[in-house]
């Protein structure tokens, strides 16, 4: 009796482990990199995808009156996709700031059509006499974990 | 009974507690990017880690019944206070992260790494629970949920680096880190609400470990008088 519940419970386990290895593989990856996402976007352009990466300085542009907002996303290296994205910002998006975009990718792969944006923030928590803006550094290391 | 497990410690301890919220939400200074909300990093790593402990002692105590022998013992009662103590504590963790998380990411939730994995932690305590509940009799309770209480613990380093190893909404750990991105102003009282809690946590446990073993003793009495001594 014992042992029955000991193996039945040694093959859920295993069956567990299994399914979440096999699925963790297909969907370990939470967001595409912008030179990931413009290399394969033919492909991906077929769904909703998640790209990461940072507002490039001095790109961001809000409307108000048409809720309209674009910025363009980069790895702070050579990938640049522009974002477009109808709706309010949450707050913390800033000039530098991290962002994941859930969207579409056009398949030239130089446009993103953001259905919602999500503000990615480093590890940092400096008080204001330390430091006064995002260190990209750390933030780049924080997202793409390179 | 000892000093440990009266209430004035726990009274102390809560204390402690809630002058470390007090601490965070009226003199910690104001973060550079968050503003006031990052606040509530002192109520929600506290409990994390928490919930961590409660994790770590469960698998000790859990591998104490295995190689013990004896099925009813302090251990396993220890084991299932843990569970306890964990499950609120991760929901806790939980609760506060996705209060923390709209104003700060835009949404309350995301299927990423850390977030899901913590989840699961908090499925794997209550699984413990139900498991307890539903077996009766003790040596097959005491093997078949100290196995359990086991795995449990092999969830809580994937947390911790689920965001090193994958991409991931959540940030990767400020403390410990050696770039050292936390202003000493913030880190300081994060460690003392940190270790405060850890020793509520801890408080929590051995109580609710006593009170187990209390109710089992008169339940194993109200037994033996009911048979006529025959059972024990």
């Amino acid at each position: 009796m014992e042992r029955k519940w000991i193996i039945g419970l040694v093959v859920i386990a295993a069956c567990i482990g299994g399914i979440s290895f096999i699925t963790m593989r297909q969907y370990s990856v939470y967001f595409y990199t912008p030179q990931e996402a413009k290399a394969q976007a033919m492909e991906l352009s077929q769904k909703e995808i998640k790209v990461g990466g940072m507002v490039k300085p001095g790109t961001l542009r809000w409307e108000a009156t048409s809720l309209s907002l674009s910025f363009v996303l980069t790895d702070l290296q050579a990938a640049e996709i522009e974002v477009q994205y109808h709706g309010s910002p949450p707050d913390l998006l800033k000039e530098s700031a991290g962002v994941v975009a859930q969207g579409r990718i056009a398949q030239t792969g130089a446009l993103f059509h953001a259905v919602k944006l999500m503000v990615k923030h480093s590890e940092e928590y400096k008080v204001p006499k330390d430091q006064h803006a995002i260190n990209p550094a750390l933030l780049k290391q924080s997202l793409f974990k390179e | 009974m000892s000093i440990i497990s009266t209430p004035i410690l726990g009274v102390l301890l809560l204390s402690g507690v809630f002058a470390t919220w007090g601490y965070g939400i009226f003199r910690a200074p104001t973060e550079f990017y968050q503003g006031e909300v990052y606040r509530i990093l002192y109520l929600h790593v506290p409990c994390a880690f928490s919930a961590f402990l409660s994790a770590f002692v469960l698998c000790i105590c859990s591998l104490r019944v295995l190689l013990q022998k004896s099925a009813a013992s302090m251990s396993l009662w220890t084991a299932r206070a843990c569970a306890e103590v964990g499950l609120i504590y991760t929901l806790l963790t939980l609760f506060t992260g996705s209060i923390w998380g709209y104003p700060t990411w835009g949404v309350w939730w995301t299927w990423d790494a850390r977030l899901t994995t913590t989840l699961i932690l908090a499925f794997l305590y209550g699984c413990y629970l139900l498991l307890w509940n539903t077996l009766d009799s003790y040596p097959l309770r005491a093997k078949v949920c100290s196995v359990f209480g086991i795995l449990i613990f092999l969830d809580v380093p994937i947390i911790y680096k689920s965001v090193t190893w994958w991409r991931t909404l959540h940030q990767p750990p400020s403390l410990l880190s050696p770039s050292a991105p936390m202003s000493s102003e913030i880190l300081y009282p994060l460690v003392a609400s940190i270790f405060v809690m850890l020793g509520f946590a801890a408080w929590l446990i051995l109580l609710r470990s006593q009170n187990i073993q209390t109710h089992n003793e008169i339940e194993e009495s109200l037994c033996h008088t009911a048979h006529g001594g025959t059972l024990s």
